[in-house]
């Protein structure tokens, strides 16, 4: 199978609200990321949504 | 006697009051009730068969993504069915609410059982879907203005189907085994995709190309679906025996089809 990697799904929805961190999916390329988080984060009808891969993020606190 | 509100009728007409689609060639109107039959039926029926893996896909996002696809297509499948009850044409199929609630299928065989494999699946979305989105487009601005309305609406829609059905083709190609076992899928839906826009010069959508209601005729039709297909199969290495573009590079050639084995009324391979 095609490798997949981790994106994390970041929304928005009322005027001027900041985008909030929704959750994840998995995908091959970022459209299917993209699709997925479309299709799975559907509860509203978002003014603004992005999948950032995981692996981009950089990590300032860790837990312990 | 109305049991609508006194005066209402004027400003908000109900169904059926002075709503109804006239058209004066009997051929062309045949046709657009066997074009909407066609195409709510496999909605329907590709709704239904990606129901059944919702909860087996590979991927927990491929299963969620089914479930939504079901939603989407049997919610388009409502939509074009509604207008089947609109139009002056006696003996119309009725759409489905169920498998076996009309014995004649207006769907292509392919999705006459259970898909048996996630293979199947994917086939089913790459090929039968854009099949669909290619009639859909060709009577987006069709002279009968509520199917037109439906056509444009779904095809919004359908972008996000779309990329899914094209990333499933990639993903599955990925490797040798999955490729092996998605060509053997091609090899047996494409010849029905192929037939299923209709033999070239076909007389009810000639008659429906005549009276606007629709925008391509069969072979413009196919030639559209092929431009969007071909190139995703060849850059995943899926072999297309038979289709290739013709020497001028002005259309695909895909060399004779079965007609013997097509029933035009259902738009089907008889198996």
């Amino acid at each position: 199978m095609r490798p997949v990697d981790n994106y994390e799904v970041f929304t928005a929805r009322p005027p001027d609200a900041p985008l909030r961190h929704n959750g994840n999916v998995r995908g091959s390329e970022p459209v299917d990321a993209a699709v997925y988080a479309h299709l799975m984060y559907d509860e509203w009808r978002w003014r603004e949504m992005f999948v950032v891969p995981s692996r981009e993020i950089v990590k300032v606190i860790r837990p312990k | 006697m109305s049991e609508r509100l006194e005066g209402t009728e004027e400003v908000a007409p109900g169904r059926g009051a002075g709503l109804e689609f006239l058209v004066e060639n009997d051929d062309a109107l045949a046709a657009l009730v066997n074009v909407i039959a066609v195409i709510g039926d496999n909605e329907y029926f590709l709704g239904r068969r990606v129901s059944e893996w919702a909860s087996s896909g590979p991927l927990l996002e491929s299963a969620a993504a089914c479930a939504a696809i079901t939603q989407d297509k049997l919610g388009h499948s409502r939509a074009i069915y509604a207008l089947l009850e609109e139009l002056p044409w006696a003996n119309r199929p009725s759409g489905l609410q169920g498998e076996v609630d009309r014995s004649r299928r207006y769907s292509v065989s392919f999705l006459d059982d259970p898909l048996p494999s996630w293979s199947s699946v994917v086939a089913a979305l790459a090929f039968v879907a854009p099949a669909l989105n290619t009639l859909l487009a060709a009577v987006e601005r069709s002279s009968y203005d509520a199917l037109a309305r439906r056509a444009h609406r779904i095809l919004d829609e359908e972008k996000l189907t779309s990329a899914y059905g094209e990333g499933l083709v990639r993903q599955i190609s990925y490797e040798e085994r999955g490729r092996r076992l998605f060509q053997e899928r091609v090899d047996d839906i494409l010849p029905e995709m192929l037939l299923w826009f209709g033999p070239e010069g076909e007389g009810g959508i000639e008659a429906m190309k005549a009276e606007g209601l629709i925008s391509q005729n069969n072979e413009e039709m196919r030639q559209s679906y092929l431009d969007r297909l071909m190139p995703l199969l060849e850059g995943c290495g899926i072999e297309v025996p038979g289709v290739k573009r013709s020497e001028d590079d002005t259309r695909w050639e895909y060399g004779e089809l079965e007609w013997a084995k097509w029933n035009q009324l259902q738009r089907r391979l008889e198996r």
